[in-house]
């Protein structure tokens, strides 16, 4: 695995670790809360490096 | 964590979890899925992996096996290519074929038929293909194969940079045409185009990493011709035809002419490589290697823009109404293939490549009987039209 590869790992988990913070803490409309989970399901599945 | 909502919220995760897991099993399950390809009964003598001319590819999701027919007499020798682009199914199931049913009497073929294995590993995002399609064989068995991407898979060299500048590595060119330039900037998703990554770097990326082991395998054993099978849109023109480096022309326009026009009635093209078109392996191979580099085009309805609904039944039938309906419009001015009969399938696409590769293989011979390859059993064009059902082709 490259250096960049590693890189873009690291911004993909601080997004993923963004994104579930304000699913469970902020977002109090459903919409908002379905918007955070369907971000969550992609990102989820690059940090584990399937595709 | 607040209190407003908690339930929805738990809810809302768990359906995310759950489709996370179910895509990511399906994808998985395609990552690791691996062809069954038949060599018992069939002519293949031995495999090698292509690591072997390539020593970085070792362990790596690219090393791929080569499939070698040698027949008892000494004679010329081809590389024959499938799945460099795994969205085009009949260059890929043509190499197979041709792998389980060729029987070399004088020469050597080499099949790779899943050159860009980290393409078949997964599908184009947002063009709804198939995941796989199966073939029923004549003693009734169903087999599996991938349809894939045009590109390796991104876990595999990730992330792509904004520009790919194709370069040519440390190899210097034996052919090279005046004028022609050896770099060429494309878009970035092109640095996983395996056809844009020749004559390939050796520590590079995957798909360069391929490449350079097919450019190294072709000097190494001095092989005489390279033939790489694709398929094209039917709005595309560069269709139904073969793309020959100016040191094959000759032997494209003869066996054009004699053999598939005049003897077998495929009407086909030939078209030359462009000077600065770089990183194909009908320009590089030909340009880097001494090998007599071709490559072969045959109309896939199932990739191309003016499809519909795209399953498994399109890529195997070419059935599509809107192809149907843009043939008759300005009297099929927006095709480049005869379109007229509603579908192109797989079956007649698969006969057009075989009987293609056999015609260069003979002109091959023809014009340089030192470099004859003679090869028995190869399936009939006109039997394989007829069946439209290539399973009775694969054992």
């Amino acid at each position: 695995m490259s250096l960049i590869t590693i890189v873009y790992l690291v911004i993909a988990a601080i997004v993923f670790l963004s994104v579930l913070y304000n699913l469970l803490t902020k977002e109090e409309k459903v919409v908002d809360k379905v918007a955070c989970a369907m971000i969550l399901v992609p990102l989820a599945l690059r940090l584990l490096m399937i595709k | 964590m607040k209190k407003k909502g908690l339930v929805s919220t738990c809810i809302i995760l768990a359906v995310a979890v759950f489709m996370a897991v179910y895509a990511g099993m399906s994808f998985s399950k395609k990552r690791n899925f691996v062809e069954d390809v038949v060599t018992d009964g069939s002519a293949v003598t031995r495999t090698e992996k292509l690591s072997t001319y390539n020593s970085y590819l070792a362990n790596t999701f690219g090393d791929v096996d080569i499939y070698v027919l040698e027949g008892q007499e000494p004679g010329g020798s081809v590389l024959i290519l499938g799945g460099t682009h795994a969205n085009e199914p009949a260059g890929h199931m043509a190499a197979i074929v041709m792998l389980e049913q060729f029987k070399p009497t004088k020469g050597t073929v080499y099949v790779i038929p899943d050159i860009c294995k980290s393409g078949l590993s997964h599908n184009d995002p947002l063009e709804g293909t198939p995941q796989y399609i199966h073939f029923t064989t004549a003693d009734g068995n169903v087999r599996t194969f991938h349809f894939g991407s045009r590109a390796s898979n991104p876990i595999d060299q990730w992330p792509d940079p904004d520009t790919y500048l194709h370069t040519s590595g440390d190899w210097e060119p034996l052919h090279l045409p005046e004028n022609a330039q050896t770099t060429q900037t494309l878009s970035g998703s092109e640095v996983r185009n395996q056809n844009r990554c020749y004559p390939g770097i050796a520590n590079g990326t995957l798909t360069e990493k391929v490449s350079y082991a097919v450019t190294n395998m072709i000097k190494t054993l001095n092989i005489d011709m390279i033939i790489d099978l694709h398929e094209s849109s039917p709005e595309y023109a560069v269709n139904n035809a073969i793309v020959a480096h100016a040191n094959a022309m000759e032997i494209a326009g003869m066996a054009k002419a004699l053999t598939l026009e005049e003897e077998k009635g495929i009407a086909i093209k030939v078209e030359p490589s462009p000077i600065n078109l770089r990183g194909l392996t009908h320009r590089e191979l030909g340009d880097y290697t001494d090998a007599f580099a071709l490559l072969c085009e045959v109309g896939n309805p199932s990739q191309g823009r003016f499809r519909g609904y795209t399953d498994e039944e399109l890529a195997i039938t070419g059935k599509d109404p809107c192809y149907k309906v843009a043939s008759e419009i300005h009297n099929g001015a927006l095709l480049y293939v005869d379109y007229s009969s509603g579908d192109f399938p797989i079956s007649l696409r698969v006969a057009r490549h075989i009987a293609t590769v056999a015609a260069l293989i003979d002109e091959m011979g023809y014009e340089y009987p030192e470099k004859e390859i003679i090869i028995d059993n190869v399936p009939d064009y006109d039997e394989m039209v007829a069946a439209d059902n290539l399973g009775l082709w694969l054992r």
